[in-house]
């Protein structure tokens, strides 16, 4: 597996607090990596610059194997990182497929939007997620699973070659986990390297290839899922263990 | 249970598009039988409403009010709110028949005017995107602002003295429809066009929505926040140089409080000060209410003064009817 994503010594910082101390981690292809820690540890700040949403205040980003600085969501989605995020970022006045294609629209004679085209590609999607969800439903009638799969559909657009996901789990009932870390499992299938970001352990053990445990903005742990122990991760997101 | 129930969940029947579509028409119909109503409880109360003359009286009113409305319509689907309509309204009457008195030709004048509609928007848009003020702090402004600007330029004094030419369009009919009923359809159908079947009308609803997670899905939020101001400016300008033609005068106090008939009308429509609501139909039949009201209470010889707290109470009993719905939504 070759390496896809390399982010280098990040620094950033909101005026006085240091959100982000010179934090390093790799990704490879089709690889799954679990990325925990506490509140505050730094785990959406890292997930926001590599969307395109943050600037690092210093260090470097290697994508594909070029230096990348991701100025905007559109930069970081053009080069293949689609995001997930945690409060699924969706219109709740919209359609499921105005979501989906929300500033991608696709069009038709220059400007006007192709409803159809984008209304049957979503169905495609959602019936692949096993969404009940239809197209044309307004998202702010929708439960808990059929939001989640809306969100996670935006990712099906494009051919990406990571997905970011912002705890994908926290807000879906119990029933619905182990329908999502399938369709985590699904995009390894496919080439696609996963970043997952989770308080929930049980789920980082069962999908990860690796887990990165992160404190106070800096990497504290980095290894493959087999050498850790749940007891291990806990005590390093707690701080009881200060590193691995 | 099967992936489809653990994905999906139960169906709501909010997420049906139907319903919300629904609402929208019954909203619509129900504005449309109120001023059915009233026009036919005035047809039968008084001798005068129902001529020909008062109606296209009432139609030419309500077109001015409609044009701002749907401007402003565009800017509370973001969220926002545009209160210096009737501002902008007084200050390019001012500069069209300023720049019609000094000789220059209408259409020259009439393009300039509009774009410094486009340009106030603009700059409206500026502080909101740039200057992170509040639409409403930025806007109140420019009610007081552009208002400054207007008696500025004017010395306070009416102009008038406008060619015969340009008062005639606002008088004057096409295949028996007001000219200025034309104008209202001339903003209605690419405004339309805009909202329903562009990506850029789709931009404008999502940033009501949700406008953090907007910014989030790449969605260009400054650009439609300077579409939706500009254009509120636009047609603030356009009823501008018709309000002139219409009173054959450039003044700064035309357009006076026209900002709260602009949200009135546009709420009484089903727009939701919320955002992420409206269309373009029910700010014009909003608006003919309220024009509805104003020429009823005329000829029925009320109290002018009844014709405001009766503008008040509607907009208060609309809003607090957009709070419930609101509460649905979320």
């Amino acid at each position: 597996m070759s390496e896809i994503l390399h982010v280098n010594d990040i620094y950033k910082n909101f005026g006085a607090v240091q959100a982000l101390s010179g934090f390093s981690m790799s990704v490879n292809e089709g690889e799954i990596v679990g990325l925990m820690g506490d509140n505050g540890a730094g785990k959406s700040t890292i997930l926001k610059i590599l969307a395109g949403n943050y600037l690092a205040s210093s260090g470097t980003v290697n994508f594909m194997g070029k230096d990348v600085v991701f100025n905007s969501p559109n930069d970081a989605r053009k080069q293949g990182v689609e995001v997930v995020y945690q409060d699924l970022a969706l219109c709740n006045h919209l359609t499921a497929s105005k979501n989906i294609y929300l500033s991608r629209e696709k069009k038709k004679f220059f400007f006007l939007m192709d409803h159809k085209h984008m209304n049957d590609t979503s169905q495609g999607i959602l019936d692949q997620l096993n969404s009940s969800a239809r197209p044309n439903d307004v998202v702010s009638g929708m439960s808990g699973g059929q939001r989640q799969a809306v969100a996670i559909a935006r990712t099906r657009l494009s051919m990406p070659k990571i997905v970011l996901m912002d705890e994908p789990t926290a807000a879906v009932s119990v029933a619905q986990v182990p329908v999502i870390l399938e369709y985590i499992k699904n995009l390894q299938k496919q080439n696609i390297a996963v970043l997952l970001i989770s308080h929930r352990l049980p789920d980082v053990m069962k999908v990860c290839d690796r887990i990165v445990v992160m404190r106070l903005g800096e990497k504290v742990c980095d290894k493959s899922k087999d050498l850790c122990t749940p007891e291990e991760i806990t005590g390093l997101i707690t701080g009881a263990i200060k590193s691995a | 249970m099967n992936l489809q129930e653990l994905l999906g969940g139960r169906k709501n029947k909010l997420a049906d598009p139907r319903v919300a579509r629904i609402r929208m028409y019954l909203n619509n119909l129900a504005v449309f039988f109120i001023v059915a109503m009233i026009w036919l409880s005035l047809t039968i109360a008084t001798d005068t409403f129902g001529t020909v003359n008062n109606i296209t009286n009432v139609l030419r009113q309500s077109s001015l009010w409609s044009i701002i409305a749907i401007g402003q319509t565009v800017v509370l689907i973001t969220a926002g709110i545009d209160l210096s309509i009737g501002s902008v309204v007084g200050l390019t009457s001012c500069i069209v028949a300023l720049m019609l008195n000094k000789g220059y030709p209408i259409s020259v004048s009439v393009i300039f005017t509009m774009l410094c509609g486009l340009g106030v928007g603009a700059i409206h848009a500026l502080g909101i995107t740039k200057g992170r003020l509040p639409p409403f702090i930025m806007t109140l402004a420019g009610l007081t602002g552009w208002f400054g600007v207007a008696l500025l330029i004017t010395g306070a004094m009416p102009i008038g003295n406008l060619p015969a030419d340009f008062k005639e369009f606002s008088r004057g009919d096409f295949i028996g429809i007001p000219n200025l009923f034309w104008c209202v359809i001339g903003i209605m159908v690419p405004t339309y066009i805009i909202l329903n079947h562009t990506p850029l009308g789709n931009h404008l609803y999502a940033i009501g929505s949700n406008m953090p997670g907007s910014e989030l899905n790449a969605v260009p939020v400054t650009r439609t926040i300077f579409f939706a101001y500009m254009f509120s400016g636009f047609c603030a300008s356009v009823v501008g140089i018709l309000v002139a033609a219409r009173l054959s005068l450039g003044i700064a106090s035309n357009g006076f409080t026209w900002e709260l008939k602009a949200v009135a009308s546009s709420v009484i429509g089903g727009t939701s000060l919320f955002g992420a609501v409206g269309g373009v139909f029910g700010p014009v039949l909003g608006a003919t209410l309220l024009s509805t009201i104003n020429n009823g209470a005329n000829l029925l010889k009320f109290d002018p003064y009844w014709q405001r707290i009766i503008t008040g109470l509607l907009i208060v009993v609309v809003v607090f009817f957009d709070q419930l719905k609101n509460k649905g939504n979320k």
